[in-house]
């Protein structure tokens, strides 16, 4: 079947993508674009390694065809820090990523790519985010390394953080 | 990349131009695609064309009718909901149900219509391509068994909607578009069959759900396997409003254990016409734990998920008979007394 | 929240909260996995699997196949493939089928592509016809010849059966009180995040390049030598980084031949990827095991004597299943004295998925019969449960009656500790109702001692080198699964040379650029290839210490270290690192040193004594506090108390969180995981809905305590923490389910349908 082409915006820039209907967003990220950063855990939204933000938004993209974000943007774990410097221009990294390296929050890092963009947008959501937030927000994502303790240390540690600026 | 099916993706601006769009052969709606693209990926479902809703304003809007009532677009996502400035305090049952879908990024996506009119699921069927290619094509899959239970005539799968039973709970309707416009209550909506378990005509589509001007009180109970993420195994969703001190319009509704919804009518009439005592809230469990047959096709098996039916309708009984009584005051004609330990939804 | 401790006697010497030089990689999207390896003018692989789970493979035609746009090869059957198989004495796999499948998911056809697609397309045209046999579900003596997994095989389906006895049997269960027991273990997968993938390239000159996703390339080159028949030297395994293994990435598999092999058909590199179909296909997880236990208890509840068999459901193929049927065996003695033993296990085929090691290789199916069944007798003889085990724990720098040697046990603080913190005297029994907690204990090798095919060499080596730059590297053939193995030997280097851990780069998992280390498993990377490591590092620091002597003109007992420079106090002089590195290297040549590690020999010589000797062994107790929801089943964890003994913890962040990973890991095999199988032989949920394992908020609050005393015989005193935690989780759970509704659950996983099964039928017995 012949393809089209997509335009979206990844990590702040505009690319054009040759694709079929049937493409999903993941296999745009991974094969087209070499984003591989995003992971393919699953394939059908069972998992959350795949999740990038769509419009700032936390989403499965391997649930999500190519064809449905036309136009819009789509933020993957390589584009995070670039997010954040731009609108925090002291910082290299995103805080979440501080965190997840401080806190021990990484092992073999396959879940940590959808973990630390559900973890973000929560942040953006939610500054200061209780456990119970987090531990709801980081719901649909599985992790088989960790039992979860310290990535919900990081993400609260972020929020921790903020409250000490605000006062 | 994937071996994917093929299909056309048409996005439409006006729904006034869905029906003629669903009148071609092999099309499908594509909303939120949270149900429908891994059923594409895993080959269950194989559309030449998919019709995508999501850029029709009208079915994305959150609206009170002329009459004060609610209206909430088909294409509303679940998360639109839950983050609705006012609906969750006048419909805390249905913020329940809502809540309790899949998880967080699911819900960014998934879409109140397609939440009702989600495809039934099987464990002899939704299950990944390799599984599936040495069998027989079951009832579902367009053959003519049945492995969940063999003596069955038709498909047994099941309904995993967990807005469907709080909808019917609540009363509400939902507007069917198509070549004409027509209001039907949601119970309604389900045929009763797995295999199309839905009531539309081949044009129709759901364009729509309103809700009461006034919500009775209601209390919605999931249960699934781990504590998110699951489908239910089993959703229990009870309403009723005081009348002078008297519940009135009881609905109990128990859901994921077929392909539709099932009212427990012994137990309404039961509740309507005598005083809400322990006792009869256990009499009103036990009849809906035999007013339903589930077969082995879910996760949680057959006894574990009758005896989930009779300890989330007697849970939910409980703590709807405790949301009455503290806005009916004194005059009430609940009876109740020892109330239970509430459990959460999980 | 969920807290760590360490006790405070501990005499610890934590080195480092250094964190893991490869997290920065994996929160910025920059760490390569298998599958986001690219090679130049790369094609895709797709392996055809059997839709049944046995079957005569009566036709294959590929013919059709053969010019369809895209595809590059096509390949079937066994063609000059030798049979292989991780164990020398059981090589029984092919990567495709020749004339029989044995489990559903065996691949039969291979093909390569320009794309995946074009490769799943061209799969649709190829025809294979079966004659579906019935499925071979369950061990025991078939009873027809066409019920034979393997018909060559010489003792049916019968894999192998072992039979070990020590001590005086007869003597011990005289006159005794005694118990049985029987348990059956269900088997679950490893659901590594990251399902497998492999890109192979058969090179023009011969030689053969492979980048997987595996635990162990050393054994992957090994295996692939066999099955091939090419010198092992022609080819080279690299382990890019990995997500997740836990025992399911530890051999060579059929999609990592098979890539070879069309590499060589076509000429280009050949990636094949998993999808969590196939992960659930290829599995080699936790065997299904019955068991049985008769222990003779004497006076005071000591143990005088144990019975203890195992009968495992191997599935379709050998796999690791001769040292998972002496693991079932082997670890018994380790917590508990047991004067009389006696162990009888046998491993049978069946037409399902290979099974083999997974976290706690072997040990995790009798060790929750153990603890089960110490419970049960406690119970018979009015005793509390943890004053029952203290009475036979196997004491410290001992030799168990399977002549394993014991060295650092700090059981017995284990025990204290989760009594203690969990309010184990206080709370116990006086609960509120269908709440209740329960206790196990529970050990683990910190690497096994000895190799999985024999030979004299060392386990693990390192070869380390000092550039003029400064800077450090330290090869090892070691992989980093996520447990954060590399980490580790920065640590140990940069402690032994006395540098900043940034000069220190370590390369690993490379059988082309690195000494052989035999791989991540058996928890034994730590104690060996951090032993080897310091033993290269220590070298190094001599030869560097030899050389500022001679260079400053003094002896070198006058030459101290102050941070990274090199001091003489007497001469006032100080010389930095970089200067010393360059005088070593102008005096000598550029500068490397080795470090090796071989375990100290095992005591015992009996056949089956190669299984379960270690270095050192970790111990672990645990306390489970749940409630049972008497009318839907369920049970709630509220609370699990982890302690365990690892000796000298190094990296306290990672310790956590091998910890409480294997903990949940625990959780989900005794609450939910069940790889399960309907009649037909089809797999009951092969994706991750139905193969449920824990999501977030389905773990309690984990308290973990650390104890014990530092090790002598491993790197700066450290044991195993990777695989030990999780054992004890399952039987404190099941424990607790007995304590607070009375009922004894026979089977795993513990689902509210056999809660439910159980309180009726506890509540028909009450009825009689």
């Amino acid at each position: 079947m012949a393809g089209t082409l997509l335009q979206l915006t990844v990590n702040g820039h505009p690319q054009t993508v040759w694709i079929q209907d049937k493409t999903t967003l993941l296999e745009v990220l991974r094969d087209g674009l070499g984003f591989t950063g995003t992971k393919n855990g699953c394939a059908v939204g069972q998992c959350g390694t795949c999740t990038v933000w769509i419009d700032g938004v936390s989403r499965l993209s391997c649930i999500t065809l190519a064809r449905t974000v036309e136009g819009r943007t789509v933020t993957t774990v390589e584009g995070l820090a670039d997010w954040w410097r731009e609108r925090h221009p002291e910082d290299v990294y995103h805080p979440l990523q501080s965190a997840f390296v401080a806190e021990g929050a990484v092992q073999c890092g396959f879940c940590t790519p959808g973990m630390t963009m559900a973890g973000a947008a929560l942040l953006q959501e939610i500054p200061h985010p209780d456990r119970e937030e987090i531990r709801e927000a980081l719901g649909g994502h599985l992790c088989r390394c960790t039992g979860y303790e310290q990535i919900i240390r990081a993400v609260a540690a972020v929020g921790d953080r903020g409250k000490e600026d605000v006062r | 990349m994937s071996s994917r099916p093929s299909f056309y993706i048409t996005r439409l601006e006006n729904w006034v131009d869905l029906p003629s769009s669903l009148g071609t052969l092999g099309a499908q709606i594509l909303a939120g695609g949270t149900d429908l693209v891994p059923n594409l990926t895993w080959e269950l479902a194989s559309p030449t064309m998919l019709v995508d809703v999501m850029g029709i304003s009208e079915l994305r809007e959150i609206t009170i009718d002329a009459e004060g009532r609610w209206v909430i677009g088909a294409a509303v996502t679940l998360s639109d909901i839950l983050h609705h400035p006012v609906l969750g305090a006048h419909y805390p049952m249905l913020v329940a149900a809502v809540h309790a879908v899949a998880t967080p990024e699911i819900r960014a996506q998934a879409t109140l219509g397609g939440n009702l009119c989600v495809d039934t699921r099987c464990r002899f069927r939704n299950q990944p391509p390799i599984w599936r290619s040495g069998l027989d094509p079951c009832f579902k899959s367009d053959g003519n068994r049945c492995y969940a239970a063999p003596k069955s005539r038709e498909c047994v799968a099941i309904l995993s909607s967990d807005t469907a039973p709080v909808l019917i709970a609540l009363g509400a309707e939902v507007a069917v578009g198509g070549p004409e416009l027509r209001w039907v209550e949601v119970e309604a909506l389900y045929s009763g069959d797995g295999h199309d378990h839905l009531t539309l005509g081949p044009q129709e589509f759901v364009r729509a759900v309103r809700l009461p001007r006034v919500s009775p009180a209601g209390v919605f109970r999931k249960w699934r396997d781990r504590a998110t993420m699951d489908f239910p195994e089993v959703d229990v969703a009870v309403a009723a409003t005081l009348d002078e001190g008297v519940p009135r319009d009881i609905r109990i509704v128990v859901s994921a254990v077929g392909p539709a919804p099932v009212r427990i009518s012994a137990a309404e009439v039961l509740l309507d016409s005598s005083p809400w005592t322990d006792a009869q809230l256990e009499r009103a469990s036990v009849m809906a734990r035999e007013a339903v047959h589930p077969y082995d096709n879910g996760q949680l098996g057959v006894i574990g998920r009758q005896l989930a039916v009779r300890s989330l309708v007697l849970d939910a009984l409980t703590a709807l008979r405790a949301a009455l009584m503290e806005t009916g005051g004194e005059q009430n004609d609940l009876g109740g007394r020892d109330s239970r330990e509430k459990g959460q939804p999980r | 929240m969920s807290k760590m401790h360490e006790v405070e006697a501990k005499p610890t010497a934590l080195l480092d909260t250094m964190p893991r030089i490869d997290a920065w990689d994996k929160v910025t999207g920059q760490a390569l996995y298998a599958d986001d390896v690219r090679w130049p003018h790369m094609a895709y692989g797709f392996l055809i699997r059997s839709p049944y789970a046995h079957a005569r493979v009566v036709k294959v035609d590929i013919e059709a196949v053969r010019g369809l746009p895209g595809v590059l090869a096509v390949l079937c059957g066994p063609g000059s493939v030798a049979a292989y198989g991780i164990m020398p004495s059981t090589q029984d796999e092919h990567a495709l089928a020749a004339k029989k499948v044995c489990y559903l998911g065996e691949p039969v056809v291979a093909i390569a592509a320009e794309t995946l697609h074009q490769a799943e397309a061209a799969a649709s045209k190829v025809v294979v016809e079966y004659e579906v046999l019935r499925p071979v579900l369950h061990p025991g003596v078939p009873k027809s010849h066409t019920a034979l997994v393997h018909p060559e095989h010489p003792t049916g389906n019968l894999f192998k059966a072992v039979d070990l006895e020590f001590g005086d049997m007869a003597g011990g269960f005289l006159d005794a009180w005694t118990r049985e027991d029987r348990f059956f273990y269900q088997g679950n997968n490893h659901v590594a995040m990251e399902p497998h993938a492999v890109l192979a390239y058969w090179r023009p000159d011969g030689k053969i390049e492979v980048s997987s996703s595996t635990q162990a390339p050393h054994y992957v080159q090994r295996e692939l030598a066999r099955a091939l028949d090419v010198p092992d030297y022609r080819i080279r395994v690299v382990a890019p980084v990995i997500g997740g293994g836990f025992g399911g990435k530890s051999e060579a598999f059929p999609h990592e031949v098979a890539a070879v092999l069309l590499s060589r058909e076509c000429g280009r590199p050949v990636k094949i990827t998993l999808s969590r179909e196939e992960v659930f296909y290829t599995h080699r997880g936790r065997h299904p095991v019955s068991m049985r236990v008769r222990t003779a208890i004497g006076p005071a509840g000591r143990i005088r004597a144990m019975e203890f068999d195992t009968e495992l459901d191997g599935g379709a193929y050998g796999s690791y299943g001769i040292a998972s049927t002496y693991y079932t065996g082997a670890l018994q003695p380790t917590t508990y004295q047991i004067p009389a033993y006696h162990f009888h296990g046998e491993r049978w085929y069946t037409t399902k998925p290979p099974c083999g090691p997974k976290r706690g290789h072997g040990t995790t199916q009798p060790r929750a019969l153990l603890e089960i069944h110490l419970d049960r007798m406690a119970r018979a003889l009015r005793m509390d449960p943890i004053a029952l085990r203290r009475q036979n724990l196997t004491p410290p720098h001992s030799v168990t009656v399977n002549q394993l040697e014991i060295t650092t046990s700090g059981l017995a603080e284990c025990l204290d500790a989760v009594e203690a913190r969990s309010g184990w005297r206080e709370r116990r029994g006086q609960l509120e109702p269908d709440r209740g907690l329960g206790v196990a204990c529970s050990s683990y090798l910190s690497g096994a001692g000895l190799p999985i095919y024999w030979n004299p060499l060392p386990h693990s080596g390192v070869r380390l080198a000092v550039n003029r730059d400064g800077g450090v590297q330290v090869f090892c053939g070691l992989t980093d699964i996520g447990q954060g193995a590399q980490t580790i030997l920065v640590m140990l280097t940069a402690q032994a040379l006395g540098i900043d851990s940034q000069r220190v780069r370590v390369y690993t998992a490379d059988t082309g650029m690195t000494p052989v280390d035999l791989g991540s498993y058996s928890s034994r990377v730590t104690m060996m290839a951090g032993n080897a490591t310091l033993q290269a590092a220590e070298r190094m620091a001599a030869l560097l210490l030899h050389v500022a002597a001679e260079r400053m003109g003094v002896a070198e007992v006058d030459v101290l270290r102050k941070g990274e420079d090199f001091l003489v106090p007497m001469a006032d002089r100080i010389t930095p690192w970089d200067d010393v590195v360059k005088w070593a290297e102008e005096m000598q040549g550029p500068l490397s040193t080795v470090g090796g590690y071989t375990p100290p020999p095992a005591l015992g010589r009996y056949k089956g004594s190669g299984v379960g000797p270690s270095p050192a062994y970790s111990f672990s107790a645990c306390v489970a506090d749940i409630t049972v929801n008497t009318r839907d089943g369920r049970v709630t964890v509220h609370h699990l108390w982890v302690a365990h003994d690892l000796g000298t913890p190094l990296n306290r962040s990672m310790v956590e969180g091998q910890i409480r990973g294997g903990v949940v890991m625990g959780l989900g095999e005794v609450l939910m995981e069940a790889q399960a199988f309907n009649p037909d032989g089809r797999h009951r949920g092969p994706h991750l809905l139905g193969y449920r394992i824990p999501t977030i908020l389905d773990v309690p609050e984990i308290d973990i305590v650390l104890v014990g005393e530092p090790e002598p015989r491993g790197p700066l005193g450290a044991k195993e923490v990777g695989q030990g935690p999780l054992n004890p989780v399952i039987p404190a759970v099941i424990n607790a389910i007995s304590d607070a509704v009375g009922i004894d659950l026979t089977e795993t996983p513990i689902t509210p349908d056999r809660i439910l099964r159980a309180l009726h039928k506890q509540e028909r017995g009450r009825a009689q």
